[in-house]
């Protein structure tokens, strides 16, 4: 609010009223997968949902014209920095064993070639379950196997340090089930590379 | 630890953490840098020291780019964000279970430019993400979006 304040006090003279004139700018991009949650802006009383590629709106929250043009010219070094965006695998397993099916062999290489194109990464190793047992039970299901898959990284030389082990139990379910539903495709871990 | 790097640094602070486990968690990484251009520093503790790509960043760190400059960072839920020359990004809160994936990541652009990417906090409760400039407030609800702050309110 104090913001405001010193926007309402042209009183004290227009070299400061003209600092009020805000350069400020909010432009949704288009998405990839082509879905867009969008952004809310709010400026006191002011709120916009920006939720369209190249949507835009100003520091009072209205909307302005913005093209990709534009985008490129005021934002061109800063989208130039953004970072190589995660990339995920995933890995299934014999029943009771920690030995991977041979597709999934192959995607266990790929991951070494995706660390040797980042100059920095780290590895999520993150293991899901069915339905069989509670939820309880298949968080440290999940967990104990994202853990034993680490050590596979590990053996192969990544540091200890950036390979980080979650357990997601039965809360993705890669196809959906009722309760207690044994499901191969569901019993996997993701490996993602960021 | 969570980066790669093998900076000294890190290992001094892997040798904090083990011998005070309970400062461990707070201080936990939340991201990594993952591309730099030119001058790029970070405000910790009071303290103002350059980064480097790998260097982990935490929470409460202030991020700030010279002139000519540019950072690239990804985050704990996949998130990303990356800022432009002469710009300034506070990482004021961010708190992200990868078990059930509820988190709230809470940051204030004070000057210049920002591209972000939200990730896994937002795809789980969106609007759990805010970024701050000097005169507006955006909630994000899932998308990815560029951000100007002319350090005015």
């Amino acid at each position: 609010m104090a913001g405001w304040l010193r926007c309402l006090a042209p009183l004290l003279g227009l070299a400061l009223l003209a600092g009020c004139a805000s350069n400020d700018l909010v432009v949704v991009l288009p998405a990839a997968d082509g879905h867009i949650g969008g952004v809310v802006v709010q400026h006191g009383d002011n709120k916009i949902l920006l939720d369209k590629p190249y949507a835009a709106a100003g520091a009072d929250a209205k909307a302005v014209t913005v093209d990709a043009k534009d985008v490129d010219q005021i934002f061109g070094s800063t989208l130039a920095a953004r970072p190589i965006p995660p990339k995920s695998y995933t890995l299934y397993f014999l029943a009771d064993s920690n030995e991977m099916a041979a597709d999934s062999r192959a995607a266990f290489e790929e991951v070494f070639t995706e660390i040797a194109r980042r100059k920095a990464s780290e590895i999520v190793v993150t293991g899901h379950t069915d339905t069989m047992g509670t939820p309880d039970y298949n968080d440290k299901l999940s967990l104990a196997r994202a853990k034993s898959v680490s050590k596979l990284f590990t053996d192969r030389g990544l540091a200890p340090a950036s390979v980080i082990a979650v357990g997601r139990g039965e809360r993705e379910l890669l196809v959906q089930t009722k309760d207690q539903v044994p499901e191969p495709r569901n019993r996997r871990v993701e490996i993602t590379v960021r | 630890m969570r980066s790669m790097t093998s900076k000294p640094a890190g290992y001094l602070i892997a040798l904090v953490l083990a011998v005070a486990p309970v400062a461990a968690r707070a201080a936990d990484p939340i991201g990594q840098i993952k591309t730099e251009t030119g001058t790029v520093t970070v405000e910790r503790a009071g303290k103002l020291a350059p980064v480097a790509i790998g260097d982990p960043v935490f929470q409460a760190d202030k991020i700030t780019t010279a002139p000519g400059s540019s950072v690239g960072i990804t985050f704990a839920d996949n998130s990303m964000m990356s800022l432009g020359p002469d710009s300034q990004l506070a990482l004021d809160q961010f708190r992200f279970d990868s078990t059930t994936q509820d988190g709230v990541f809470d940051s204030s652009l004070q000057k210049g430019t920002l591209a972000v990417k939200s990730g896994q906090i937002v795809h789980q409760t969106p609007e759990a993400m805010h970024i701050r400039t000097p005169a507006a407030l955006l909630g994000v609800r899932g998308t990815e979006f560029v951000v100007r702050a002319d350090g005015k309110s």
